[in-house]
């Protein structure tokens, strides 16, 4: 056909085709970098173990178990060192684990509620308290705020509301990413057999890798010198501390991808010259 | 509707509160505020009231600002967007909104606090959510609990949920909505 | 000169493109974003600020005692006090009860002393203050307070006492236990019942008393 024939209508049909692929590149960028981190259950196990999360996080649970335990008549001294880390990495855990396996997550605190009726005992036979004077509705009542409080300081910010949101998004993830990396590869093909001369097919899938490779690094970059993860407003340390780590782990995902496409760009522009130079 | 309203309101005062240290009384245009905040919301023949601890709370913070007849037509003509939206669902409680509903009326809320440079900040679970004034300090009390067991939000009422979710608050719908015949005692038309 | 239009050339296609590629797949992918999730965004903002949340467990005090024995203060001279901020001190003379004053009844005005509810007011405005602590630290001496006793309430800008006219055991979600729309100055202390015991109840108990003493804070609407 004698519009394939005219350079001018080629040349921008290229460049249409190699933005198209550019703009899948990205896509597939920020695909993957959520596909790693947000979507990915260990990528959250692993970001809570390299903190301190767990340690603020029972910090957090003894503070406010010592305010409802001063609403109950106990010590400030019968909250301390009751808050057992494995207990809470453990419940911390199974949340995350429900919450990726498409069900609702919630804490089970029939362990703790265990633990705290035998700290109980153990602080009634202690103090010598006439235990025909209490009132066991009390202390149940008592232990089942105490094990709402728990299970309130186990759960994570936004994770009920964005189940479904996970649930119906993980699948089109994977489809998403199925899909732009089939029209990334066509788009190259259809570069590589179209073209006599290879070195041109080289350059403008260059241009692809090159431009979204530059846009994955300014917007790692940008994210990450904006300050931004310091300004989320959530109301306890060890919250700060999880989204913190979470955010910035996914920035350095995004930048690891940047720096593979540009990589890549390099290669292919040293290719392009190296073949263009033989032709000529 | 009586939170959103609260919330929209609250919002909307404290970015313009450290202006004046002792800023004290409550002027004319505060007072407009506090006026439109106690008038009822009509749904679906229903008169939702704002609950009072929520209106004193506004009263208790403007004590604190001096509130300009600019900043009170802004506050004013949020708070009538969202009774109108609100009326013109055609539902009786908020309990009732579908999801696209309690996101847009959610949408006025955050549309204050872009204008109002007020942020929200979640706890543990998204059922404690306080407003932070610039400062860092907390300026809306959101339990709906009035006694309290110890010093924290015991009632799990407020959610606010972002990436496309629906937002709601959710109110217990029980004693906010109040016909023309069995108004509360302590929900009174002033 | 060929050499200078090979290079400026080869510029233009390694530099110049990619970046200007770069560029427009950088408004489309804002404008996808923005017509996929402009709600969430809008939303999800209210999060970002530079309001940042204060960790810390200390506290602002405004409190100074004063001498004012006038019958009335005008509002301008009153600094009203905000969330978790101590304005002021709560004594009950021969009940053990002497605490820290907040406004607001939160983890650090309960951990610290007694808090005024936010949703109530302040002494001086003649409306209900409705006061909080907690039963086995500073309001357990509530537990002694009789009809008739003297509750003593000092600020920064006038010293106030109450008498107490009643106690009562209500249930925490009983609306009657207090009334905010009050148009009376009248003080209602409260903590969980029953007291010296392990355990919690839905009871509370009240300790409610009428104002006999204080500058009233005038000036309040213009």
């Amino acid at each position: 056909m004698k519009i394939f024939e005219n350079k001018t209508f080629v040349t921008i049909m290229s460049l249409i085709l190699s933005f198209v692929m550019g703009f899948g590149l990205f896509a597939c960028s920020v695909f993957f970098s959520v596909k790693f981190t947000f979507f990915s259950p260990s990528f959250l196990t692993e970001t809570l173990n390299n903190t301190h999360y767990y340690e603020d996080l029972c910090d957090e649970i003894t503070d406010n178990l010592m305010d409802i335990g001063d609403a109950s008549g106990l010590d400030k001294s019968f909250f301390e060192g009751f808050v057992d880390e494995v207990m809470v990495r453990k419940d911390v855990q199974a949340y995350i684990d429900d919450f990726y396996s498409g069900n609702k997550p919630k804490v089970n605190t029939s362990d703790f509620q265990k633990a705290l009726r035998s700290e109980i005992e153990k602080y009634i036979n202690k103090s010598g308290i006439d235990s025909s004077t209490l009132s066991e509705d009390s202390i149940n009542y008592f232990v089942k705020k105490a094990s709402d409080i728990y299970a309130s300081n186990i759960e994570i910010a936004y994770f009920s509301q964005l189940q479904s949101f996970y649930n119906k998004y993980n699948s089109r993830l994977n489809i998403s990413i199925a899909v732009t990396l089939i029209v990334v590869l066509a788009i190259a093909l259809i570069f590589i057999f179209t073209n006599e001369w290879k070195h041109i097919a080289l350059r403008y899938i260059y241009y692809a890798t090159a431009s979204a490779g530059l846009l994955s690094l300014v917007l790692a970059l940008t994210a990450y010198f904006s300050g931004f993860i310091s300004k989320l407003t959530v109301l306890t340390r060890s919250l700060k501390v999880m989204y913190t780590a979470c955010f910035n782990s996914a920035l350095t995902v995004t930048f690891v991808i940047s720096v593979l496409l540009l990589s890549v760009s390099a290669f292919l522009w040293i290719m392009h010259n190296r073949m263009r130079k033989k032709v000529v | 509707m009586k939170r959103i309203i609260a919330f929209l309101i609250v919002l909307t005062v404290f970015c313009f509160s450290f202006t004046t240290a002792f800023a004290a009384g409550i002027n004319a245009n505060e007072a407009s505020v506090l006026s439109n905040m106690r008038a009822p919301v009509s749904m679906n023949g229903n008169n939702v009231y704002i609950p009072a601890s929520y209106i004193n709370q506004a009263e208790a913070n403007f004590n604190t600002i001096d509130m300009t007849s600019a900043q009170a037509s802004k506050i004013n003509s949020i708070i009538g967007q969202a009774r109108a939206f609100l009326k013109g669902t055609g539902k009786s409680k908020i309990s009732e909104l579908s999801s696209s509903e309690r996101q847009k009326l959610m949408n006025y809320a955050s549309a204050a606090a872009s204008v109002l440079k007020l942020s929200a900040a979640a706890g543990s679970n998204t059922k404690n959510v306080k407003i932070i004034s610039k400062n860092g300090g907390v300026v809306v009390d959101d339990s709906n609990n009035v006694i309290k067991t110890t010093g924290q939000q015991q009632s799990p009422v407020t959610y606010i949920a972002v990436s496309g979710l629906a937002v709601l608050f959710i109110l217990s719908a029980a004693g906010l909505i109040i016909s023309g015949k069995k108004a509360s005692a302590y929900e009174k038309k002033s | 000169m060929k050499k200078r239009v090979k290079i400026h050339n080869n510029v233009k296609k390694f530099l110049i493109v990619p970046v200007v590629m770069s560029l427009v797949i950088g408004a489309a992918a804002i404008a996808v974003s923005f017509s996929v999730a402009s709600d969430a965004l809008s939303i999800g903002n209210m999060f970002f600020s530079d309001n940042q949340v204060d960790y810390s467990k200390s506290f602002e005090n405004i409190f100074v005692p004063t001498t004012n024995t006038s019958d009335t203060i005008d509002a301008s001279e009153v600094e009203f006090p905000n969330i978790d901020k101590q304005f002021g001190e709560l004594k009950i003379k021969g009940r053990d009860v002497d605490a820290k004053l907040f406004f607001g009844d939160g983890k650090i005005p309960l951990r610290n002393g007694a808090g005024v509810y936010a949703g109530s007011f302040i002494p001086g405005y003649g409306k209900t203050i409705l006061v909080a602590g907690h039963n086995n630290t500073y309001f357990n001496g509530l537990k002694n307070v009789k009809k008739g006793d003297i509750v003593k309430i000092n600020t920064s800008y006038g010293n106030y006492e109450y008498k107490v006219t009643d106690t009562k055991i209500h249930n925490a979600k009983s609306k009657k236990s207090y009334d905010l729309n009050a148009n009376k100055e009248n003080l209602i202390l409260y903590t969980c019942y029953p007291f010296d015991t392990i355990g919690l109840t839905e009871k509370r108990f009240f300790v409610y008393a009428d104002k006999i003493s204080g500058p009233k804070i005038v000036g309040l609407y213009d």
